[in-house]
This record gives C-alpha cells, sequence and structure tokens, in this order.
C-alpha cells in the first residue's frame, strides 16, 4: 500500500495545555518536578514540541519503515 | 624535544627511527598538561604513572626494531571512554561514584596496541548532551584560541586538549555534532565516522541510535592515522559493522581526481552567520566547485533527531532523574525531563523519517561522492552566552550550535570537519560529508584542502 497518510493534525500551543501535560508526564514518569525546575522543563518542552510539529506535520507513506528494524 | 606542535605521524616517525623515545615524548606532554591546563580546563584525569609505564614498554617494542603506526603519540580521551581504574563519569557528578572501569575502551586498546599512549581522560558536557562545553561540575573548557570563548561541545576537553598542543590526538563521541562542533571552533580536524563503523564497547552511551566515536588531529593525516588503528569488527557493540579494515592513511595522498563534489544550499545556507557560508564557499572555490544542491527535508530530518535524542536520553537517564535530579547539570536535567514526556507516537514518526531521509541521500550521492556545508552556524561564543541570534530570530546557544550537524548525523554519514580561518579572529569548521563507508573520500578532500593551505590548524598562545 503506498497511499500517503494525511498528515497528523498541529499540536495546540496552549500554555494551559502544556502545563497540563508536564503534570501528567510526570506522574506516568514517576518524576517530580521541582518548581525551580519548571521553568527550565517549559523551555525544552516547548522546543521539542516545536520539532514535533515538523515531525508530524511530516507525510509519509503507511509502509514506511522506521529506522530501527529488528533482526533476529 | 618540544612536541606541542608536532603530529602524530612526526612523532612517531621521530621514536620509530630512534630519533628520540616514547618516555621523552609523554614527559613533555606531561609536563605541557601541567605547567598550562589550569587555562584550559581539558582535563578530568591525568594518568601520569600509567603513561609513563606504556611509554616504557613502546620504547622496548622500539628497541626490538617494531615499527608502530602510532609509537610513542600521547592521546586523551573524552571522560565517557572506560578507562581502566577510573570511574567513567561521562561529565557528570552522579557517574563518579560507579567502580572504576575493570577495563578500557576497545578503542584505547586498539590504539595503544599501535604505540599509542594514553595520557588522560577529558572534560565534556554532562552525559554529552551539550554543544557548548560548559560543564557545573567540572567547569566549563575553555577554547586555547580565546580563553573567553567556548571550545563547543560535547567533547569540549577533546577540542581543547589537541587545540591547546597538550597531545596531537584525542578521542571523543558525536551524537549530533559533538566532534564537528569543538572541531569547529577550536579550528581542529575532525572524523565522524560511518555509524557502526568504531566500536563504541566500553564506554557510556547517550543516543544509542546516533553514537559515533572518532579522533580529533590538527592534521588530516592523524586522523587517518588513528581511525584505521581503531578500525574493524567487534563482537562487544551489537551496531558495530563486520567490516574489514579499510585503511585510508596511504589513500588520502591520492588526491581528488574525479571526486564529484558539490556545495550544500537550502536550509545549509539559511540561520548561519556570514563567516560559516564564507567558510564553504571558500573551500567549495578551493576545490573547483561550482554545483550546488539541497537536501531536501533537513529540517525534518534535524527536528526528528532532535526528538529521538532527547527521547533516547530521557529513557537512558530515568531511573537518575527519578531519584537524583538535583545532582544533574541543570542545562542538562531540565531537557531531559522534557525528554522523558514524549509521546512513542513522535519518536516513531521521527525513525520513519530517518529511513525515508536516508532513501533520499542515497540518491543524491548517485551524482554527488561529497557534500560540503558548514559545521556550525557561527564561530564559538562566549562562555556563558545563552543566546545567539540566527537569521534575525533570538535563539537558546545549546540546543542550536548542531543545527547543520544534526542532519547528517541522523543518517550516519561520515564526515570530516575542517578548519578554515576567516581572518585573524576564531577559526570554523566545514563539513565534508561523503557516502556511508567512505571515510576515504572525506578524508582525501581533507588532506588536498590542507596541503593546499586552505584549512589548516593554528598554534594556540594562551
Amino acid at each position: 500500500m503506498n497511499t500517503k497518510k494525511p498528515a497528523a493534525p498541529a499540536i495546540p500551543a496552549d500554555p494551559a495545555a502544556l502545563e497540563a501535560f508536564i503534570d501528567a508526564g510526570a506522574a506516568m514518569n514517576g518524576l517530580t518536578v521541582d518548581p525551580a525546575y519548571r521553568e527550565g522543563v517549559k523551555i525544552h518542552l516547548n522546543a521539542v514540541t516545536n520539532a514535533a510539529k515538523l515531525v508530524l506535520a511530516f507525510e509519509l507513506e503507511d509502509d514506511a519503515e522506521p529506522g530501527p528494524v529488528f533482526k533476529p | 624535544m618540544t612536541i606541542a606542535w608536532h603530529t602524530a605521524s612526526a612523532i612517531a616517525k621521530a621514536v620509530n627511527d630512534k630519533k628520540t623515545s616514547a618516555a621523552e615524548v609523554v614527559s613533555a606532554s606531561l609536563e605541557r598538561i601541567a605547567a598550562l591546563d589550569s587555562k584550559t580546563n581539558s582535563f578530568t584525569d591525568v594518568l601520569a604513572a600509567r603513561a609513563h609505564e606504556t611509554a616504557a614498554k613502546v620504547d622496548k617494542r622500539a628497541a626490538r626494531s617494531e615499527r608502530l603506526p602510532l609509537a610513542g603519540v600521547p592521546f586523551a580521551v573524552k571522560n565517557l571512554f572506560d578507562v581502566k581504574s577510573i570511574p567513567t563519569r561521562a561529565g557528570s557528578k552522579i557517574n563518579r561514584e560507579r567502580k572504576p572501569a575493570c577495563a578500557d575502551s576497545v578503542l584505547i586498546e586498539r590504539l595503544e596496541e599501535q604505540g599509542a599512549v594514553l595520557v588522560g581522560a577529558l572534560n565534556m558536557g554532562e552525559y554529552a548532551y551539550d554543544f557548548t562545553g560548559e560543564n557545573v561540575h567540572d567547569g566549563a573548557a575553555c577554547n586555547p584560541h580565546d580563553l573567553t570563548h567556548m571550545t563547543g561541545g560535547s567533547s569540549s576537553g577533546s577540542g581543547g586538549a589537541v587545540a591547546a598542543g597538550y597531545v596531537p590526538i584525542a578521542l571523543g563521541s558525536d551524537t549530533n555534532g559533538s566532534i564537528r562542533v569543538p572541531s569547529s571552533f577550536c579550528g581542529l580536524f575532525g572524523l565522524k565516522p560511518t555509524y557502526g563503523r568504531l566500536s563504541r564497547a566500553r564506554s557510556f552511551p547517550f543516543v544509542g541510535s546516533f553514537d559515533h566515536l572518532g579522533p580529533l588531529a590538527r592534521s588530516s593525516m592523524d586522523l587517518a592515522l588513528s581511525y584505521d588503528a581503531m578500525q574493524g569488527p567487534d563482537h562487544e557493540d551489537p551496531v558495530c559493522a563486520q567490516r574489514e579494515v579499510e585503511l585510508t592513511a596511504t589513500e588520502i595522498v591520492k588526491g581528488i581526481k574525479g571526486v564529484r563534489i558539490a556545495k550544500l544550499e537550502g536550509y545549509f545556507s539559511k540561520m548561519g552567520e556570514p563567516e560559516a557560508y564564507e567558510a564553504t564557499a571558500r573551500v567549495a572555490k578551493a576545490l573547483g566547485v561550482s554545483e550546488t544542491t539541497e537536501l531536501e527535508d533537513a529540517g525534518a530530518a534535524r527536528a526528528s533527531a532532535y526528538l529521538i535524542t532527547a527521547s533516547e536520553g530521557a529513557a537512558l537517564h530515568l531511573g537518575r532523574l527519578r531519584e537524583r535530579a538535583a545532582d544533574f547539570d541543570p542545562d542538562v536535567r531540565d531537557r531531559l525531563i522534557a525528554g522523558a514526556m514524549i509521546p512513542a507516537t513522535w519518536t516513531i514518526q521521527a525513525q520513519k523519517i530517518r529511513c525515508h531521509f536516508q532513501a533520499q541521500v542515497r540518491k543524491l550521492f548517485e551524482r554527488f561522492d561529497i557534500l560540503l556545508a558548514p559545521a556550525t552556524p557561527t564561530r564559538a561564543p562566549k562562555i556563558g552566552q545563552r543566546t545567539f541570534k540566527l537569521d534575525g530570530q533570538e535563539l537558546l546557544v545549546r540546543p542550536n550550535i548542531g543545527i547543520y550537524t544534526q542532519p547528517i548525523s541522523f543518517i550516519g554519514l561520515p564526515v570530516a570537519a575542517v578548519p578554515v580561518w576567516p581572518d585573524d579572529g576564531l577559526p570554523i569548521g566545514v563539513q565534508v560529508i561523503a557516502p556511508p563507508w567512505r571515510e576515504d573520500l572525506a578524508l582525501r578532500v581533507a588532506y588536498q584542502l590542507e596541503r593546499d593551505g586552505v584549512c589548516q590548524s593554528k598554534p594556540a598562545t594562551f
């Protein structure tokens, strides 16, 4: 199958969503985000999210292989 | 013997010809480190006793008229390489509590087998997540060409130690540019081999998908000599290719006749300062290159590398982030915590882009053998500088120094970084990018540029 998938929707640039994401991500990873770290984490999560916008908007075929291929 | 600015090949020849001894060379190296490294902060561990012992063994071999390609050549390694009897700190506070390594890294063993002598371990950005050379635990490495400027990272001490004339060769690692960036900032030749070419066994990882090891030196021939000594399959590193040794030192002197070269534009002619483009143009002109081409999707490639790095890095350090977050370098910690939150869907898409981009670039290599691009968007920023302006945008220095190196290591291509001096100020590097497994081509071009005086390393006064 060589049908191009539609690009994934853009990530909402909503500050409240980012704050909620940090709280949920920290909880699910068993991490404590000290208030002193939070601003730094936010800056970097913003950078990661910006990178992800480009990555998720990239159109690929359904049968595109990921980089690491397991060789038994 | 003053060895500070001698190349490894000149040292090995002098030792092999019995004009000097390994003991003498190594003593000179250790004396220079003791006298000057308080200014540059390249070393975290100086291994004088071990170095003297190894040098004595080399001299015994030389006395038996054994000619060794790296006889008596002092070298040092980024402190993420295992060095027997010291903990592999990888630039961190946490790791220095580990037990001392019980054996050397494979690449150290291979260099010493050919006569080289390890003199110490080098400063680096914490856990290699760094392009600046700043380290909150061990202090910033200072650029020997101007001590107020960064060496670049994360192989910061590797750049500093070679540029300062302590050793002619140092080993570094390059996940997203950490050999090419310090080579650029410190005016050195650096080789990031093809992904999987050199064994990573017994070194501390960062991002398994992209981790490479390789040399930095003040001459292209020294890159070739050390690279040749380190090649070969290794069952201890599952990524290490089952390829026989393909020697380059004898190949690189053959010239570049027939090598099809193009300069990369598009993505690689944006977001840099004028000297980055000037340096690349100067190299292209010297090589008689008029063709230009583009790596379509380099921006998506870089973004993908960014995500995979953050995500794999976070996975590696998750336990330490849970238990000892306060003991990390804050700049590294906050990036890793952010990385831990990346959804898997994002990184899997990024890994798919990796294959797509690889196929695209493979097609480009049907037309060209070598691609030229800047190594860094700027010359070395000031130590402590947090932001810079690229194309009018105010950006963080730390994550953005690697904009030109990241898309290339993303697909594991071999690159020789070559130093250009645009004026009387600091140097800046150019990437000479070759197809997979063709390090010989990149080194041939580097050698030609050095021979013609276009690219060279200069002694630093500090």
